[in-house]
């Protein structure tokens, strides 16, 4: 710390005030709040490179190329296979789960923040509540309605996260739509432009990079997710399937399919599978960024 | 002239408007009888002022005034606040756009708007930013060689061609602030109004870009009608013709308008005693 210039009359007004510790008192609060925190930041850092570390330490030692072009061995006993078809599967169902809850949550976020209304204001509490619900809840309920009607399937997968990921699109479009100012809809209204016209064409472009973080958040949430697959896509532990009206297995299935037994070979999958769910969560986060970021950046 | 509502009026591609403005009823503006509402709020009561074609008319006035407000009210944009309504008429070219069937996007042909804060369209370019409102207001010309053109003239009345006509495709935001401003000077213009509105349009400005801004209007004010709202009496004075003095009585009170005058008599001799407390300074 600087010392105070002994001229200042400031200074030695607060130090009349403050009596002779008034200085050191300061400057002790100042030292231990700076420690509190840095331990705090430390210690939230730690946690996470914890997971991280661990995951990585123990994925490594069996993680290699034929892990991706592998299956399970039909014996969870043996050593070797990879996750193929579970990295294949996660693609596709959380493929899907994205392609059916964006359009429906961006168009969710667009009512309620662009046009509002009492509707519109229920539809942003249920989705705040859904943000709450249990995924099983959500896995059960679409097993109920769907999969006692046509079974077990990657299509009653991806329904199931798309309704997990549904709310969070939503609350995160609306946010970043409320912080598009209104001078940018009050000039396109100025320019006669409609105001369908100016949602599609200014907010949601000013907005898209925001837009498109919330959604990779909810699709590394969608990757994640294991119970409510175990309810609708099943998994398919032997083969890659493609085919989305058959039951497909994810990522996280095979995990927890590898993770439960007590074969050590299995035990070793799993964790290379975690490592390689947390890697895939952090490419697509990054070429999300890098997109947004493009994106922000006018071409002509 | 009555084609308001008639939204296949001729434009010609690139070329001018089909009417000459500043002589013509095109850009004229009738309020009578204006009372302007934020829910249960007046804005203001009881406005009536005829802003002249080809001139420059500043509304002055302490802060609350509503001045604003009844510049918001010229194209209708007062009515795209939740709650907000009006009486009385406000007749641009003839036909009052409070009608029900004339809507703000009909309004635009005939009156842009510059707002207090520069605010180019962030994830356009320059080009793109001046040519919004041909690619995507009512007219919808979405490409062609004449979209150059516009850029270009555009660009050209609003004094910053030379400046920026080497990176029309960097992003708008990427200008300084004098700059932006002109850039949305230049969008309105695109779209050929008659009749620009301008919110206080310098006071995010330094005072160079203030002078550009100011020399802009007096460049301009032969081809368009000016209203503009500001808070600076100097400026008011370098630059209208006209000023309308509204006041206000106190916090919550509705604002009324107190005098209309050529600017020069409004200043040197005006005949309201609020006007003579506000322009020699005795309050605002």
């Amino acid at each position: 710390m600087l010392a105070p210039p002994r001229a200042d009359p400031t200074e030695q007004v607060l130090q009349s005030r403050g009596g002779d510790d008034g200085q050191s008192g300061r400057h002790v609060k100042d030292v231990a709040m700076t420690v509190l925190l840095a331990v705090v930041m430390l210690a939230t850092l730690a946690v996470l490179g914890w997971v991280l570390v661990y995951v990585a330490a123990q994925g490594l030692k069996y993680l290699g190329p034929t892990f991706f072009t592998q299956n399970p061995p039909g014996n969870p006993s043996q050593a070797g296979g990879g996750f193929e078809n579970g990295i294949i599967g996660s693609l596709i169902i959380v493929g899907m789960a994205t392609l059916f809850s964006v359009p429906i949550g961006v168009a969710a976020a667009v009512a309620i923040i662009e046009y509002g209304g009492r509707f519109a204001a229920a539809t942003g509490f249920v989705a705040d509540v859904l943000v709450g619900l249990p995924s099983i809840v959500i896995g059960a309920f679409v097993y109920v309605l769907w999969v006692t009607r046509f079974g077990f399937s990657g299509v009653a997968g991806s329904i199931a996260l798309a309704i997990i990921m549904l709310p969070l699109i939503v609350r995160a479009t609306a946010e970043m739509l409320r912080l598009v100012p209104v001078a940018l809809r009050e000039a396109a209204a100025s320019l006669g432009i409609s105001r369908a016209r100016t949602i599609v064409s200014v907010v949601l472009p000013s907005a898209r990079a925001g837009i498109t973080t919330g959604v990779m958040l909810a699709v590394a949430r969608a990757m994640g997710e294991t119970a409510p697959l175990l309810l609708t896509a099943l998994g398919n532990q032997l083969f890659v399937v493609t085919n989305p009206t058959k039951p497909i297995s994810t990522l996280s299935l095979e995990i927890f399919n590898n993770a439960i037994t007590g074969f050590q070979a299995a035990q070793a999958r799993a964790w290379a599978g975690a490592l390689t769910l947390i890697l895939i969560v952090l490419i697509l986060f990054v070429a999300a960024r890098l997109i947004g970021w493009r994106l922000a950046v006018t071409r002509s | 002239m009555s084609n308001l509502t008639d939204s296949t009026s001729p434009v010609v591609p690139g070329g001018q408007r089909s009417t000459t403005p500043g002589s013509t009823e095109a850009g004229r503006i009738e309020v009578s009888g204006l009372t302007a509402r934020y829910g249960k709020h007046e804005a203001f009561t009881d406005v009536s002022i005829a802003i002249e074609p080809g001139q420059v008319t500043a509304l002055i006035g302490p802060s609350g005034c509503g001045k604003s407000t009844l510049l918001r009210c010229l194209n209708g944009l007062h009515m795209t606040v939740p709650r907000a309504s009006v009486t009385g008429t406000v007749r641009v070219a003839g036909v009052d756009i409070y009608r029900s069937d004339v809507s703000l996007v009909h309004v635009s042909r005939y009156v842009g708007m510059v707002f207090q804060r520069p605010n180019p369209f962030p994830t356009m370019s320059i080009a793109q930013n001046v040519t919004a409102g041909l690619r995507f207001g009512p007219r919808r010309r979405r490409r062609g060689p004449w979209l150059e053109e516009v850029v270009e003239r555009s660009l050209r009345q609003a004094g910053m061609w030379e400046e920026v006509k080497d990176r029309l495709h960097k992003p708008g935001g990427s200008l300084s602030g004098g700059q932006q401003q002109r850039l949305c000077i230049a969008r309105s213009l695109a779209v050929e109004p008659h009749i620009l509105l301008m919110d206080e349009p310098c006071s995010a400005l330094d005072p160079v870009s203030t002078l550009v801004i100011e020399g802009l209007i007096t460049e301009l004010k032969n081809d368009y009608t000016f209203v503009i709202v500001t808070h600076n009496m100097q400026q008011a004075e370098r630059v209208s013709d006209v000023t309308a003095f509204m006041t206000v009585n106190g916090p919550g009170q509705p604002g009324q308008l107190v005098e209309v005058a050529s600017t020069k008599e409004l200043f040197s001799n005006p005949s309201q005693p609020a006007t003579v407390d506000y322009v020699t300074g005795k309050v605002g």
